[in-house]
């Protein structure tokens, strides 16, 4: 395969993107504006289901790699994507004559993601890494009219630049003590240079870098922006923001440390680990023991503030924030099981949390707004709206029998499995912490009467369209917490290329 | 016959499914459906008894499939002398729960759908083999169980439901770190063999020869997986300090959820420690077991004088099911044949008695809405129901007695047991715990004082208004609650003359496991 065919995908998403931009200059109808976006994500899945492939090849000299990490994640952004589309369709929040551009945008970013996932060059991960922030901050302020949306946008700004200046700046010094730019020119560093010959600034070089992916991830303490940004935003762009980004950013961050920064064992002469032995990442930095506490830290942020919160938006930005560290678990052991691990989760994290958020998003068309007692008795009004949140929340729990126990189980295997049995238990406290404000949201729809009057006229909530795609990520949450053998498949298949 | 603890399983699962299709005002047709796929499991249940062989202490009505190759999980079900006997009280007390679910009137489906569910869960935990389907099954009973209270409960059933459900994931995820510690490290030392969650397997290995470091404590692995497990069970028993969730949801909780909660829940704390502490783990059980028997001796106790200062008749009741663990405990710690046998038998017993109790409790609130012994300024709530209610008095004399362990009745049995277990190991401990039978007593026959006796001063509480005025009459059992009562009461006098069955079904699987904590 030559580089430009590995580089079609974006290719095609961005294409598709100009094209519903000039679209949306002559052709008014939404629906044609949705059809060519879901077509074009389609061809970009259908390219990747096409040309899987097993090895690792590297394409624009060193730029890309098209391998199964890659296209794991690509498959995973487009689906996202996809899904975010469906979920933006029918919200009021995003103003009938902005359609084009919004879709433009998402496709813009879905390419940004790919490129996330795929980058092995430096340069090419911070310009991925901007692409997605750039249009993640047009597609927060997309509601102009709202003071949060623009708030939000301008805190997303703020921070994001910051962050990215600060990975770039990070980037800067791993390019002046090894040399190369390429993921594998920094490897060749050092499978030539010692450990202990390593300057000490190897490791504020790729703690900074962390810290910039680690702003992507929502990790603490880099995730204040995520709170703002998600309430304020339309809620169907806190929906993509809370998984795709997130993805990406730890494809980025697996990508990054596994390929970049890993020793070579005694065993060969390029990074091996056969499942359950860890990889080692250099610098002086006791690199498992620092992800440990920016795990530990990362949940509970995420969960002791979620606990004050009234907002159903601000609580689900919280939870994010409470999964990354969730996440991160994974990473701390980086052990190939770990990993998979983390992949495996995103895939229920997505089916979990994109429900959340889209029937978050119709409670906010019908009723005017994303507080609990807007919530309150949905039970008895819309009783299917709430049994399937209240699926999405005990999943997000991590409660069996549902998925996102299942998601839970793994990431806790891989660091038992490494013996790290305090940190289990922290984690685990942690998830019962996060119990609390989950049902706090169940709480209020099922034992609670109703309290915001039902607005008259037609209501948004009457949609078969909405109430069979919720249910299509409702299914899911409930099959894959008994029978997930095909993904947890996938997965490992999309870490095998570290593992030989 | 093969597969017939899956069916006792998840006929309430269809039975939910079925529910689910009917019309929501179909309240006869969904009660009768819930009736139904409870009765089932019940025949099932007594099936399985007359062909249970009591000679034999290995699993009996085994079934095992490959459930998920890649963690090596087996759907694996299977019982014997340890959970026969409590999965015939699940099959009895689901059976009756639903009779004594009369009082809901609002939601029918919902309640019925979670009650089966709750069937389905509570079922599967005494019948797994596998430590992870186990673990699922546990699991799947907190949401229904949070929904049954938080909705159809009391005035502060929100509360009381948020807190049994926190209280409880807290032990079960514990329990999954523990659990798959234990996964881990049945590949052995030398890190060769499958790694299983299979339960027999995981008894057979020695768990001594590793150590692991916790919060910077280097510590035996069993010790450390024991204690794990061990507050996972405990919340459920509950065991003091973990009991405070006990008390609001039972008060809290519909008639017939406290009954399914009192009932069976609680049993499932002592259940999992007879196989899961006892069964893996015998050396670090037997370093733990005084502590295990002064925990018991506290819950006695202390349940105990909690209850005598009870003015809510539900919570007293509550408190006496705490107490009543206790000796449970008691029994489980001093590894006898004589001790272990009663705390099955008094495990049982008491979800017969605790069941009966808690279901006159609901008779009586239906008729005067409210649970006041005494109320807040001062007065009788009740009083003198034995003059106007000879038959409901009678029927709450037999639940007290038993209750409160008079010979001829089934609580007699198996305190007197605990105790002539407990005797040759612990004197002084004994001494102390035989004291709370006179507690017991004390506090039981106090209620029944001022509750049935004397002149008659019971009061009703208006719903509308919340104001009590004196009450006129009381209606007589209706059939549903004779339903439940009489074979309740019929089990409790049978137990209490005729034991010897009931023990004998327990009698050779405790017998191999008081061997392996010797």
């Amino acid at each position: 395969m030559n580089s430009l065919l590995i580089a079609t995908p974006p290719m095609i998403l961005c294409g598709g993107s100009v094209l519903v931009l000039l679209m949306g200059l002559w052709i008014k109808s939404h629906k044609a504006l949705l059809i060519s976006t879901v077509l074009t994500l389609a061809a970009t899945a259908a390219f990747y289901l096409n040309f899987a492939s097993k090895e690792s090849q590297s394409a624009f000299a060193g730029m890309l790699v098209h391998d199964p990490l890659g296209n794991f994640f690509s498959i995973f952004s487009v689906f996202v994507t996809a899904i975010v589309v469906l979920v933006s369709a029918r919200s009021s929040e995003i103003k009938k004559d902005r359609r084009s551009e919004y879709y433009s945008i998402l496709l813009a970013l879905a390419s940004g993601l790919i490129f996330m996932s795929v980058s092995t060059h430096l340069l090419l991960i911070y310009l991925a890494v901007e692409t997605v922030s750039i249009l993640s901050y047009t597609l927060a302020g997309f509601n102009r009219e709202k003071g949060t949306s623009v708030e939000a946008s301008m805190k997303y700004v703020v921070y994001g630049s910051a962050a990215s200046a600060i990975m770039i700046y990070g980037m800067s010094f791993i390019y002046g003590l090894t040399g190369g730019l390429e993921l594998q020119q920094i490897r060749s560093y050092f499978e030539i240079t010692s450990p202990d010959q390593v300057p000490t600034m190897m490791w504020l070089a790729t703690l900074l870098v962390f810290a910039g992916i680690g702003y992507k991830i929502s990790a603490a303490p880099m995730h204040m922006w995520t709170p703002d940004v998600y309430e304020g935003s339309p809620t169907p762009v806190s929906a993509l923001l809370s998984v795709a980004p997130k993805a990406a950013g730890f494809a980025l961050l697996i990508r990054f440390f596994v390929t970049g920064f890993t020793f070579p064992t005694a065993v060969s002469d390029i990074a091996i680990a056969k499942s359950g032995e860890a990889f080692l990442i250099a610098g002086s930095l006791n690199w498992p023991k620092f992800l440990m506490f920016s795990s530990i830290l990362t949940m509970f942020m995420g969960n002791l503030a979620a606990l004050g919160q009234s907002s159903v938006k601000r609580i689900l930005a919280y939870s994010s924030i409470a999964h990354a560290g969730y996440m991160l678990m994974g990473m701390t052991t980086l052990t190939a099981d770990g990993i998979s691990a983390i992949a495996f989760y995103l895939v229920i994290y997505c089916f979990m949390n994109i429900g959340a958020f889209w029937v978050a998003s119709k409670v906010e068309d019908v009723f005017g707004g994303d507080q609990l007692r807007h919530f309150r008795g949905l039970v008895y009004r819309q009783p299917f709206y709430a049994v399937v949140m209240g699926v999405f929340l005990f999943s997000l729990v991590g409660l069996p029998p549902f998925a996102g126990f299942i998601g839970k189980l793994y990431l806790f295997q891989a660091i038992i499995a490494k013996g790290m049995y305090s940190f289990a238990i922290i984690a685990a406290a942690n998830s019962v912490i996060s119990l609390y404000y989950y049902v706090k949201i169940i709480k209020a729809m099922f034992l609670e009467s109703p309290e915001v009057k039902m607005p008259s006229g037609k209501l948004a909530f009457d949609s078969r369209f909405t109430m069979a795609f919720l249910l299509l990520l409702a299914i899911p949450n409930l099959i894959l917490g008994l029978y997930w053998e095909p993904v947890i498949k996938i997965a490992n298949e999309a870490v095998s290329i570290f593992v030989r | 016959m093969s597969n017939i603890l899956t069916w006792m399983t998840f006929t309430p699962l269809i039975g939910a499914l079925v529910i689910a299709f009917l019309p929501k005002t179909a309240d006869k047709a969904i009660r009768g459906t819930a009736a139904l796929f409870t009765a089932i499991p019940l025949v099932l249940s007594f099936i399985m008894l007359q062909n249970y062989d009591s000679a034999s202490a290995t699993m009996q009505f085994v079934e095992r499939t490959s459930w998920i190759p890649s963690l090596n999980v087996e759907y694996a079900m299977g019982i014997d002398g340890i959970s026969v006997l409590m999965v015939v009280l699940t099959a009895i007390i689901s059976f009756l729960a639903v009779f004594a679910s009369h009082s809901v009137k609002k939601m029918l489906k919902g309640y019925f759908m979670m009650l089966m569910l709750l069937h389905v869960g509570m079922m599967g935990v005494f019948c797994a083999l596998d430590f992870f389907l186990f673990y699922v099954y546990w699991e799947v009973m907190l949401l229904p169980m949070y929904f049954l209270v938080g909705i159809w409960g009391g005035e502060r059933k929100e509360y009381a439901a948020i807190k049994f459900f926190l209280y409880t994931l807290f032990g079960s995820v514990l329990m999954l770190v523990g659990m798959l510690a234990l996964y881990f490290y049945s590949k052995g030392a030398d890190g060769t063999a499958v790694a299983t969650f299979d339960i027999q397997k995981l008894m057979a290995m020695d768990w001594t020869q590793y150590s692991v470091s916790m919060f910077g404590y280097d510590m035996r692995f069993d010790r450390a997986v024991w204690w794990l497990l061990f507050i996972g069970f405990a919340v459920k028993v509950p065991i003091f300090p973990f009991h405070t969730w006990l008390p609001w949801a039972h008060v809290q909780a519909p008639t017939a959820v406290s009954v399914i909660l009192a009932g069976v829940l609680l049993k499932m704390g002592t259940y999992g420690i007879f196989r899961f502490n006892f069964g893996l783990f015998p050396e670090a059980s037997k370093e733990n077991a005084y502590l295990l028997a002064i925990l018991g001796i506290i819950n006695i106790i202390y349940g105990a004088f909690c209850a005598m200062a009870q003015k809510d008749l539900k919570k007293l009741v509550a408190y006496s099911s705490v107490s009543h663990m206790g000796y449970c405990l008691l029994g489980m710690a001093v590894f006898t044949p004589f001790g272990m046998a009663g705390a099955m038998l008094q495990m049982f017993n008491h979800g017969l008695s605790a069941a009966m109790m808690f279901m006159l409790v609901g008779v009586l609130y239906d008729r005067l809405h409210h649970r006041y012994i005494v109320t807040d300024d001062g007065r009788l709530g009740f009083g003198g129901i034995a003059q106007k209610a000879p038959v409901i008095t009678a029927v709450w004399t037999v639940a007290v007695f038993a209750s409160l362990g008079l010979p001829t009745l089934n609580g007699f049995i198996s305190e007197s047991m605990i105790f002539l277990g407990a005797w040759p190991v612990y004197k002084t401990e004994t001494i102390i715990a035989s004291i709370g039978v006179v507690l017991g007593a004390a506090y039981l026959l106090w209620m029944v004082q001022r509750v049935f006796l004397g002149p008659w001063t019971t009061l009703h509480k208006d719903t509308e208004t919340g104001t009590l005025h004196a009450a006129h009459e009381l209606e007589a059992l209706k059939l549903n609650e004779w339903i439940v009562l009489a074979p309740l009461a019929l089990m409790c006098v049978w137990i209490g003359l005729y034991p010897q069955p009931f023990l004998n079904l327990m009698k050779e699987s405790l017998g191999v496991l008081v061997n392996t904590l010797k």
